[in-house]
């Protein structure tokens, strides 16, 4: 399959669209996305020998897209992203105020979160993992890992409230 | 987890399984990059197979060249012109005589070639009696001749070297009959180097001396050394306008422990010659270090309707400092082609080497100053969105060493090697404004050890 040209374009076609949706999460804009999504295929054809079946052939290809993202990253962090973020309000809003909203606005929401939030909160609450296993991949403290979590949530809020008022 | 908060449970319920489309343009994106891939896969291999063609042609070529002559054993002393083979009259069997006079037999006991020694020293040790038939007359040549039998004779040695005792042979041409010298012609006739070639006389006579044997031969050693290395690194501008860039470059990056692991074979020659190849490993570390106290970051906030279109931005420029330092490596495979003498002093050899190594793979990671903005950016080779600037192998290095060996026991020594390798090409490609040369200074330890 590594040589086979068709092979490759058929998994591309089965499965862009969900790593799509992975990239979308991790990335800041479009362009972002498209780019994590195009290494993330790369990676995958040329390490597709490494494939045990072992588990889904979806699941192998989302961690490769992960760690893309991830990788891409810790290339792009800023030290400074936590500067002013502490003085967000907390707001414990009701699930019923943003339950409704859709994937896009859901999307566009973490879309605006800084990285580290975003990271964060993407492998934490959508990914599944630990804050363990998140602070092995990302290299960093567990309780880094926890506070990138709690601010994230606390920014979503914030922006949840925003779009609110404004909805008002 | 993410159950325990509402939050997270909303996002995850919604956005775990999203889909969105992908544009079409990253499949011919993603299939132009694996053409790519597959070309530079293609060029490696047509150069691995010309490496290792090479490789082996040195290899041969080195054996070859400190592959020592042949040590055979030349008997030119004992050589006998044919016509001195045993004749009918002195083949033939001689009775042996007891208590009947008998001319005696002059030998000598050192400077005899190997394979008339056992014939000689049974001559000379054994004890005759008159029941005792000669050594020689039980020869597969079936000669024989008188000996003294008295019983309880031995028999008297004369102080005279084989030289001598041929020349005195050679002057009795043709007294093949005589008692005195016939064993002498027997005793020749059963040597095999009489009948292997002529005696040469006149100018070309055979100087008639013992020869020297060499004892020596080829040792082959697997070698295996590890050491710290030392990146003695040169930034050259390609032109004067990216002389600040090199500057910057400079100061911002600082050598860190590097080091280099070699496994070696080496093929020694009696003469101590000595021919060296096998795999280095060399990982090359600096530390970049950023700093920018007024670096500015700009958000920009979408705010969404009702029906999910954009009615409100904010943006945010954030200005903090911007701090970043990353650990660079630079890896390098080598084979290195050397050749050296080596001088031993008892338990202790020097070794002087020199020769050229061959990178075959270089690959870097890390960050460095982008010469278009002097932000950070990546450099690393398996980074896609890398900028490009180093190249994949950087060529020919030269190479030399003063090696110090300890033996500790017949086949194992241990060494201490300082070397110093220097590469002529740069390792940065053509459009990197900047040339980047190396010359390495390493200081290995390692043991040797006989292979065969």
């Amino acid at each position: 399959m590594r040589e086979d040209r068709k092979c490759q374009q058929e998994v591309f076609r089965l499965y862009a669209s969900k790593m799509m949706g992975v990239c979308l999460r991790y990335a800041r804009h479009q362009m972002e996305a498209e780019d994590l999504l195009q290494d993330a295929f790369i990676k995958v054809f040329n390490n597709i020998s490494r494939f045990e079946f072992k588990g889904s052939f979806e699941g192998w290809i989302r961690r490769i897209a992960v760690n893309t993202a991830l990788k891409n990253y810790s290339k792009k962090s800023f030290s400074y992203e936590q500067i002013g973020v502490e003085e967000q309000p907390e707001s414990a809003i009701p699930p019923e105020v943003y339950a409704h909203l859709h994937e896009e606005e859901l999307l566009k929401l973490v879309a605006a979160l800084p990285d580290g939030y975003r990271v964060v909160f993407n492998l934490y609450a959508i990914e599944g993992y630990s804050h363990k296993e998140i602070s092995e991949m990302l290299g960093c403290k567990e309780s880094t890992s926890r506070s990138q979590l709690v601010k994230a949530r606390k920014m979503l809020q914030s922006q949840i409230l925003a779009l609110q008022k404004i909805a008002v | 987890m993410s159950k325990k908060h509402p939050l997270d449970d909303t996002f995850r319920r919604k956005l775990r399984s999203y889909e969105a489309h992908a544009p079409d343009k990253l499949w011919q994106q993603i299939d132009a990059n694996r053409t790519w891939q597959q070309k530079a896969q293609n060029k490696f291999r047509y150069y691995k197979g010309g490496l290792a063609i090479a490789a082996t042609l040195v290899l041969a070529l080195g054996a070859w060249w400190l592959m020592p002559s042949s040590p055979a054993v030349q008997l030119g002393h004992f050589r006998i012109e044919p016509q001195f083979q045993t004749n009918e009259t002195a083949a033939q069997p001689v009775a042996v005589i007891p208590n009947q006079p008998t001319p005696i037999i002059p030998l000598t006991k050192d400077k005899l070639a190997t394979s008339t020694n056992s014939i000689l020293a049974a001559e000379k040790t054994t004890t005759l009696s008159p029941t005792t038939p000669s050594i020689l007359a039980n020869s597969s040549t079936e000669t024989a001749f008188p000996v003294n039998s008295t019983a309880g004779t031995e028999i008297v040695e004369e102080d005279l070297t084989p030289a001598s005792r041929m020349e005195e042979v050679l002057a009795h041409k043709g007294e093949e009959e005589n008692p005195r010298f016939r064993p002498r012609f027997a005793m020749m006739t059963a040597l095999p180097a009489a009948k292997a070639a002529p005696l040469e006389t006149g100018l070309f006579k055979t100087e008639l001396k013992c020869e020297s044997f060499k004892t020596g031969k080829r040792h082959w050693y697997g070698e295996l050394a590890t050491g710290t290395t030392t990146s003695l690194r040169d930034l050259q501008a390609r032109e004067g306008e990216f002389i600040p860039y090199a500057n910057g470059r400079a100061d911002t990056e600082t050598a860190a422990f590097s080091y280099n692991t070699e496994l070696r074979l080496s093929i020694i020659s009696p003469n101590g010659f000595a021919f060296r190849t096998g795999l280095n490993y060399t990982q090359l570390n600096d530390q970049f270090d950023y700093y920018n106290p007024n670096e500015t970051k700009m958000t920009i906030t979408n705010y969404y309707g009702p029906n999910g279109e954009i009615i409100s931005q904010d943006t945010i420029i954030e200005i903090g400092t911007r701090e970043k330092t990353t650990r660079n490596r630079f890896r390098m495979i080598d084979v290195p082609l050397i050749l050296g003498y080596e001088l031993k002093y008892d338990k202790v050899t020097f070794a002087f080497n020199a020769g050229m190594y061959l990178n075959l793979s270089y690959t870097q990671n890390g960050d460095f100053l982008s010469p278009s903005d002097q932000e950070p950016v990546s450099f690393s080779s398996d980074a896609i969105d890398a900028y490009p600037a180093y190249k994949s192998q950087i060529g020919l290095g030269w190479y030399g060493s003063i090696g110090m060996y300890y033996q500790m026991n017949a086949r194992t020594h241990v060494y201490l090697e300082p070397s110093l390798r220097m590469y002529t090409q740069s390792s940065t490609i053509e459009e990197y404004p900047l040339k980047q040369n190396y010359a390495l200074g390493s200081l290995n330890i390692g043991l040797r050890r006989v292979i065969f």
